[in-house]
């Protein structure tokens, strides 16, 4: 049975398949290894562990490699992986005071405690293509691994993570406070074990930006900028670094489990204006303070999204129908990359069927209209003639 | 070196992993405890694209069992390519059987259409459904539209009802016209053709929906009463085949998909891939018909 | 010993989906008796098989349940399998009422709010019998709503009238209420259950002889 080809969607769909790794190959080049794009492609490694809501470098690598550098599918390939896997444990909350700091930088101050530590950064690198680069091989490298040994002094090492926050000024001077809005749901939400509703607490929005797509997270916070709102955060501090993680056994003893890299950001800016249900209750102006943080984290280096993200949680924080970042529906809903991705893409399938449809009801609007003016026309040759 | 052993996969039966199903098949029970109205659930991401057939697939694969036939249909079509895509990945996670006989079937998941054939009470009628919220092309806020459902509060999908009465001179306006189901929320169809729509009230069958992008589940019990938005004067009207043959068939009473050939001449075909077997073949399976109100 | 390591033939994957379609059937037409696999298990009182059946079929880390203080072996079994949270009878998404004679809690348990209606808990109440046909000394009800064509019957023994009193005043404001199970269990027939939602009216009239 079957008047339509049916085998031939399924041989279609293989063949299909096939083209994919024909493209591949056809160049006859000697195939990456994982470990090569896990180390050399070290930043898109990081987005997609970002964007793909699991912190595992090596499955990061091999996603990228499978879609041949694909962001969305890479970050796709992840989710699909992670929903796979039990939850055993779950972390403690991370205390990023700990961090191993590899770079942090506070545009608030010019010196901050502990001092401005560029890192590893291309932003001031002139964006000049760089043949030397095709010369590179481990020789090269190991040569030059060997001249940075010579450079670090492994005393200092262990300051690395003794970093006072800048945050730390401002809440001595009480310029900030450590009490949160008190009418705020403190709850911890889980995003990927329960629908969110609106009004989203604070928790699931910081979880959902975390797994955003990077470029969509930035049109948001580019907007509040530029005119679509009206905040330009300053980073009171940015740091790229390592946390431990540490989770709780089922007898109840803390347990480290390794680090996980991570770019943190706190967006200074204006305290929050006082929500309506605070004024009413003549709430005084959050015990005073005059400023607030938006709050950026992110797994691995992506300081693009670490700052969009605190800009766009500060954002989140005071609606305003107006501009589209003040909207947690807008931002929410439309930044999250793997149903933007699958839904925009959706539209490839056949849609014969509603757009019959829809053709349909155009076909007798263009007929009512034909009919209309054939009415009027008729219409005015008769007056012309009663008028004769 | 990464060890070949990490990426080693043993997925679960059905894939999903039984606690997520548990979520999925208790957010279905209350799905069908009040018809029509939309249940939030998690929705995990899956293997395959949002927006093609996650939903559906959430709901197929927390029903299966390896004692299943499952049928899955795109457009009416077996042969969709994304059909036989879902249709292969159910089959091998479920082990269970699989069919184009749309009577054979005990799961059919179908995207934008309802088979001809009339469904038993041993099936369930799966739908994919793209955006679950009937009110989001008048309300685009869902803090507001849940009020809206809260309070029955439909006035504003009446006048876009009109609206597209007085536009075109008909109350269909594309696929997934809006239905009342059993007198009490206004739900979608899911973009499924006016054509099929009748069907979908005081049927034998279980109908499901399932929106995995919107994380959202509705159902429509069997036996319950759906009705298609319409007003007093201006009735609900399926759509209309008149002179219309199917060219593989020779019959008509069927929802008909268009085919241009090469030189932009048209002719029809029945657009259901099983129901045109069946009728080829003979004899021609049972159908529910709607005539159109004068 | 546990008393679900000797039911060695309960699988979680492949009864769970047995019995979760056998519950949707029933959900999906009230009124219907379906029939739960007899596994072979041994249920601490005041469970009965099917009760527990349906707790292992639906219940898990994220849900919570509530079950009369007394029956601490049953609510270890249920805490220890399915890992749901006891919780008072205001809170539980699943409501357990052992003896159908003793129902106050329907009187408590939640019945969702009009923008998440969904939220009203599931209740599952352990009877004596049930039968499509009339039994002595138990209460005929007359269906009607979704799922069922015209009108449906089935007989309970083993709950009172005040039970579905209490029940109809639970969800009188649809959308919001209350959705139930009626379990039974016996040598004869195994595990059976029966679905009452919230959509569904019911009359009620006692019989008292075989007619």
């Amino acid at each position: 049975m079957g008047y339509v080809a049916v085998k031939g969607g399924q041989d279609a769909i293989e063949n299909a398949n096939r083209l994919v790794d024909y493209f591949r190959w056809k160049g006859k080049t000697e195939p990456i290894k994982v470990d090569q794009a896990r180390t050399q492609m070290r930043l898109a490694v990081d987005r997609a562990m970002g964007e793909g809501s699991l912190y595992a470098p090596a499955h990061a690598a091999l996603a990228l490699l499978q879609v041949e550098g694909d962001s969305f599918e890479a970050a796709f390939h992840l989710r699909a992986y992670r929903a796979t896997l039990e939850r055993r444990y779950f972390a403690e909350v991370l205390n990023t005071r700990e961090m191993f700091v590899h770079r942090r930088i506070s545009s608030t101050f010019r010196e901050i405690p502990g001092g401005q530590i560029l890192g590893p950064t291309r932003d001031y690198s002139f964006r000049l293509l760089n043949p030397a680069l095709l010369q590179a091989s481990l020789g090269s490298i190991e040569k030059f691994i060997e001249g940075l040994r010579d450079a670090i002094d492994p005393c200092k090492l262990h300051a690395m993570t003794t970093y006072k926050k800048v945050i730390d000024i401002f809440l001595n001077e009480g310029l900030m406070s450590r009490q949160g809005n008190p009418d705020e749901d403190r709850r911890v939400f889980d995003v990927t074990r329960e629908a969110i509703k609106f009004p989203v607490p604070r928790s699931a929005v910081l979880q959902m930006l975390a797994r955003s797509e990077t470029g969509a997270l930035m049109c948001m916070a580019y907007s509040t900028m530029r005119g679509f709102g009206e905040s330009h955060g300053t980073v009171g501090e940015l740091r790229v670094g390592e946390v431990p993680v540490r989770i709780v056994d089922r007898r109840g003893r803390t347990r480290y489990v390794g680090k996980i890299k991570v770019t943190e950001t706190e967006m200074v800016g204006g305290s929050m204006r006082r929500s309506p249900d605070a004024a009413r209750q003549g709430g005084k102006r959050s015990e005073g303070a005059a400023l607030s943080i938006g709050y950026g984290l992110c797994f691995g280096q992506n300081e693009t999204k670490g700052i969009c993200m605190g800009m766009v949680e500060s954002a989140l924080r005071s609606p305003n129908p107006d501009n589209p970042a003040n909207n947690q529906e807008f931002v929410l809903y439309h930044t999250e990359v793997i149903e933007a991705y699958g839904f925009t893409n959706h539209l490839k399938l056949p849609h014969y069927v509603t757009f019959q449809a829809g053709l349909e009801s155009a076909r007798r609007v263009a007929r009512l209209k034909q009919e209309r003016s054939k009415e009027v026309a008729v219409g005015a040759g008769a007056g012309e003639g009663g008028n004769d | 070196m990464i060890e070949n052993l990490r990426f080693q996969e043993s997925f679960n039966y059905a894939y999903i992993d039984e606690f997520t199903k548990k979520e999925i098949r208790r957010k279905t029970l209350k799905a069908v405890c009040i018809p029509g109205y939309q249940v939030p659930y998690a929705s995990p991401e899956m293997p395959i694209s949002r927006g093609w057939g996650t939903g559906g697939l959430h709901l197929t694969l927390s029903l299966v069992g390896p004692d299943d036939t499952v049928k899955v249909i795109d457009q009416g079509s077996d042969a969709s390519v994304n059909a036989c895509n879902l249709r292969l990945f159910i089959k091998e996670m479920a082990k269970c059987a699989v069919t184009f006989d749309t009577a054979a079937a005990t799961i059919i998941q179908s995207r934008h259409r309802v088979p001809e054939e009339i469904l038993t009470e041993k099936q369930i009628l799966v739908l994919q459904v793209p955006q679950p919220e009937v009110l989001r092309r008048v309300e685009r806020h869902e803090a507001k539209t849940r009020i809206m459902h809260a309070e029955a509060d439909y006035a504003k999908i009446w006048v876009t009802l009109y609206e597209a009465y007085v536009r075109s001179g008909t109350l269909r306006n594309g696929a997934g016209h809006p239905i009342l189901v059993n007198g009490r929320y206004v739900a979608t169809p899911s973009p499924i053709p006016s054509w099929d729509v009748p069907n979908l009230s005081m049927a034998r069958c279980l109908y499901l929906f399932g929106a995995g992008r919107e994380k959202r589940i509705h159902a429509i019990p069997p036996f319950t009463r759906v009705e298609p938005l319409e007003f007093d004067d201006i009735r609900f009207k399926v759509e209309e085949f008149i002179g219309v043959h199917c060219s593989a068939s020779g019959q008509d009473k069927a929802f008909m998909d268009q085919i241009y050939a090469e030189d932009f001449s048209r002719f029809w075909v029945i657009n259901d891939s099983n129901f045109l077997d069946k009728v080829r073949q003979g004899p021609r399976p049972s159908q529910r018909l709607f005539t159109n109100p004068e | 010993m546990s008393a679900l390591a000797m039911a060695k033939s309960y699988d979680q994957i492949f009864d769970g989906q047995k019995h979760y379609r056998t519950l949707l059937q029933c959900t999906a037409r009230p009124g219907m008796i379906g029939q739960l696999d007899d596994v072979l298990m041994e249920v601490p009182a005041p469970l009965n098989r099917a009760t527990t059946l349906i707790a292992l079929t639906l219940m898990s880390a994220d849900s919570s349940f509530h079950l009369e203080q007394s029956a601490e072996q049953a609510m270890d079994l249920l805490c220890r399998e399915t890992l749901a949270k006891p919780a008072t009878a205001e809170q539980a998404d699943f409501v357990l009422i052992a003896d159908a004679r003793r129902f106050e809690e329907i009187d408590r348990a939640r019945t969702g709010n009009l923008a998440y209606p969904e939220q009203g808990a599931t209740l599952v109440v352990q009877v004596a019998a049930l039968s499509p046909a009339p039994m002595p000394d138990s209460l005929r009800l007359t269906l009607a709503g979704p799922g069922i064509e015209s009108e449906a019957a089935v007989f309970v023994s083993g709950a009172p009238v005040e039970l579905f009193e209490a029940l109809q005043k639970r969800n009188v404001e649809f959308p919001l209420g209350v959705d139930s199970f009626f379990t039974c269990d016996s040598l004869s027939a195994g595990p059976c259950v029966m679905a009452l939602p919230r959509t569904t009216r019911v009359k009620w009239e006692p019989v008292s002889e075989w007619s």
